[in-house]
């Protein structure tokens, strides 16, 4: 008892102490090493989707090379070069794709691996469990990214030139990941609330279905129509893609008219997003311990 | 001394609900059958799993809950362990509410469940799991090597801790659960059928060190599930009887058994014990409750526990009875009476039933 803090409670005896920051900063990089360890033990599945990704990086490369000059109009502002857009875009789709799927995903693993239950009792919390599981998330995506740009520089000769503004870049890509990850938090609150259990759900099935037609991920939005491009404008992620990239091909500087206007956007979507997504994620762990159905086998 | 726990009207219920099909051929959009499910929950039946509970455990006393599957144990455990919310009624865990002030609780409390794959990281060893809850706990390393090897020993998993759960047997995995317990230190100990699925010596090394170090040297207040009478009769101060949600006693053994002081109990060892049978001596006058428990299913043999008001009265005509049914009695004595017999008495059936 000695090794535990003691405090007065209303009948005057011991309890474990509060977690500190460093208990919780461990609890988060044990979680994750933990992730990484089960990663390992199916990397082929990590190479598998890598290489699907290539592929089609080379698929949309080749068919614009097919169209000729047809796209040149519509890259201007990107610096002209498809194959830098295309593979920017699948390598920060990466990153907001982690933000779309690793609060479900965590909670998928919390639930279904019996940890909640083990967690939410202790003095760290599921919040501790949940962020290990999303920083491998992020993990996985950074290596993602690089081996696209790596691919990119390797097989197309992208090159960001000297005016890259990374600063920017970043800015954009943060932003982006912030009013994502509202609507990844309500993906995650469709697990308890709609019982959306199987590793899936509703949410982001429909916003990763948008997001590859109409965000500008593999295409610009001028080349959609009118309802497309409608629709395309609704989703944080077009704004994070066009900022990031203006600013790493063309050299944009965030004094840009057209960067503070992506990220005046990303900053109202964050601002809808995230306090929806913190509502409905709050009401789910309160159904969920209503119902008892914090792990599986309860 | 105070109460560590007050229990005040403690409600829960829950809605039956139809699991969603696996196969229903949405594969991963599984969620469109759920979407479609939400309209039938609404009209699902409630089922009361805790109904109205009252109950005070003094600090530092070993409580028991004694119950057959199903009469709400682990559910009230849960409640008081702030992992369910209640749906009336309120209690008191370390004078800290359990709804209003759930982080207080959580801070004075040591869950055991039974279920074996618990929170385990199955690419991590036992020991390593092991320091895995002890930090995150803040015990310091030396405390918690010396925790986790005394509670290895305990346990009996000392030769296998350099194995992952997944190496190891599903009772191995219980004492892992067992082990995580016994090496954090919190006024309030809950567990919940912790011996489940060990063997006996293991069972009863476990259940010593419950008694004597958790419970008499270190004066932990423990709340112990079981529907093993012989290890509520044996660890606990007091103990309550669950069934159907409620608690149809409370009080120490001999004040339980004190309830059934008046009646005689007969047990009859025999061969061919089945329901029809048990019904039909259920049925003889003079008899109050029967309930069986069938040790070998293929050839029903096991032991008929009889209470009556008259036994050398009714013995002939149970007997009787047995050879109608085809059955062979091998042993009859007299009895003394159990918690089991108490059960039976307020409940009308038996723990196993």
């Amino acid at each position: 008892m000695s090794a535990q803090r003691e405090l007065a409670s209303p009948t005057g005896k011991y309890e474990v102490k509060k977690a500190d920051w460093k208990t919780m900063l461990w609890a988060v990089w044990a979680n994750f090493k933990s992730a990484v360890l089960g990663w390992t033990f199916f990397l082929a599945s990590f190479v598998m989707n890598i290489t699907g990704m290539v592929v089609n990086i080379c698929i949309f490369y080749f068919l614009a090379t097919f169209t000729g000059s047809a796209m040149a109009p519509y890259l201007a502002k990107y610096g002209g070069n498809f194959a830098a857009y295309i593979v920017l875009g699948i390598a920060f789709n990466s990153y907001l794709g982690a933000s779309l799927n690793s609060f479900y995903n965590s909670y998928c693993n919390g639930y279904w691996g019996c940890s909640f239950e083990l967690y939410a009792t202790s003095p760290v919390g599921i919040k501790a469990y949940m962020a290990g599981v999303i920083l491998f998330d992020y993990f996985v995506a950074t290596i993602s990214v690089f081996l696209y740009i790596l691919f990119g520089v390797a097989v197309f000769n992208i090159s960001f030139g000297s005016g890259a503004n990374f600063g920017v870049a970043a800015l954009a890509m943060i932003a982006g990941m912030v009013a994502v990850g509202g609507i990844g938090l309500v993906a995650a609150s469709t697990f308890t609330l709609l019982n959306a259990k199987q590793w899936s759900n509703p949410v982001t099935w429909f916003v990763n279905f948008l997001t590859g037609l109409v965000s500008g991920v593999y295409f610009p939005l001028e080349v959609l129509p009118e309802w497309g491009r409608a629709i395309g404008y609704l989703l944080p992620q077009t704004y994070a893609y066009d900022a990031a990239r203006m600013a790493l091909l063309s050299g944009a500087t965030i004094t840009n008219p057209l960067i503070i206007s992506d990220l005046s956007e990303l900053f109202i979507s964050a601002l809808i997003t995230v306090p929806i997504g913190v509502f409905l994620f709050r009401r789910s762990l309160r159904k969920a311990e209503k119902d008892g159905t914090l792990s599986r086998w309860s | 001394m105070g109460y560590a726990i007050e229990v005040l009207d403690l409600t829960k219920k829950f809605r039956k609900v139809k699991r969603i099909p696996t196969d229903a051929g949405f594969g991963e959009a599984h969620w469109i059958m759920a979407l479609g499910l939400k309209l039938k929950f609404l009209k699902a039946e409630e089922m009361v799993a805790v109904d109205h509970v009252n109950l005070k455990v003094k600090e530092g006393e070993l409580f028991g809950l004694l119950g057959p599957n199903g009469a709400g144990k682990t559910t009230l455990i849960k409640c008081l362990s702030t992992l369910l919310i209640p749906d009336g009624g309120s209690a008191l865990i370390n004078g800290y509410d359990v709804l209003r002030e759930s982080d207080r609780v959580k801070r004075c409390i040591n869950l055991v469940g039974s279920g074996n794959w618990i929170g385990f990281d199955w690419a991590l060893t036992v020991r390593e799991n092991l320091e895995f809850f002890a930090n995150m706990y803040g015990l310091r390393s030396g405390v918690a090597k010396e925790r986790i090897d005394e509670a290895l020993k305990i346990v009996g998993l000392k030769e296998k801790e350099k194995e992952t759960p997944s190496k190891i047997s599903s009772g191995m995995r219980q004492k892992m659960i067992i082990a995580k317990g016994f090496i954090i230190r919190t006024p309030i100990f809950f567990m919940d059928e912790p011996t489940i699925g060990l063997d006996p010596v293991s069972a009863k090394d476990i259940r010593t060190y419950i008694k004597e170090k958790l419970s008499e040297e270190l004066g932990e207040t423990i709340v112990l599930t079981t529907h093993y009478m012989q290890e509520a009769e044996q660890l606990c101060d007091r103990i309550a009887i669950m069934d159907r949600g409620k608690i149809v006693a409370c009080g120490t053994t001999r004040e339980l058994k004190d309830m059934i002081v008046r009646q005689e109990v007969i047990e009859i060892e025999a061969i061919n014990i089945g329901t029809k049978l048990t019904n039909e001596i259920r049925r003889i006058d003079l008899v109050d409750n029967v309930a069986n428990h069938i040790d070998d299913e293929a050839t029903l043999t096991g032991t008929i526990r009889i209470h009556t008001k008259d036994a050398e009265l009714v013995l002939p005509a149970i007997l009787n009875s047995i050879e109608r049914n085809d059955g062979k009695v091998l042993h009859v004595a007299a009895s003394q009476p159990t918690l089991e017999d108490v059960f039976m008495k307020l409940t009308g059936k038996g723990l196993m039933e």
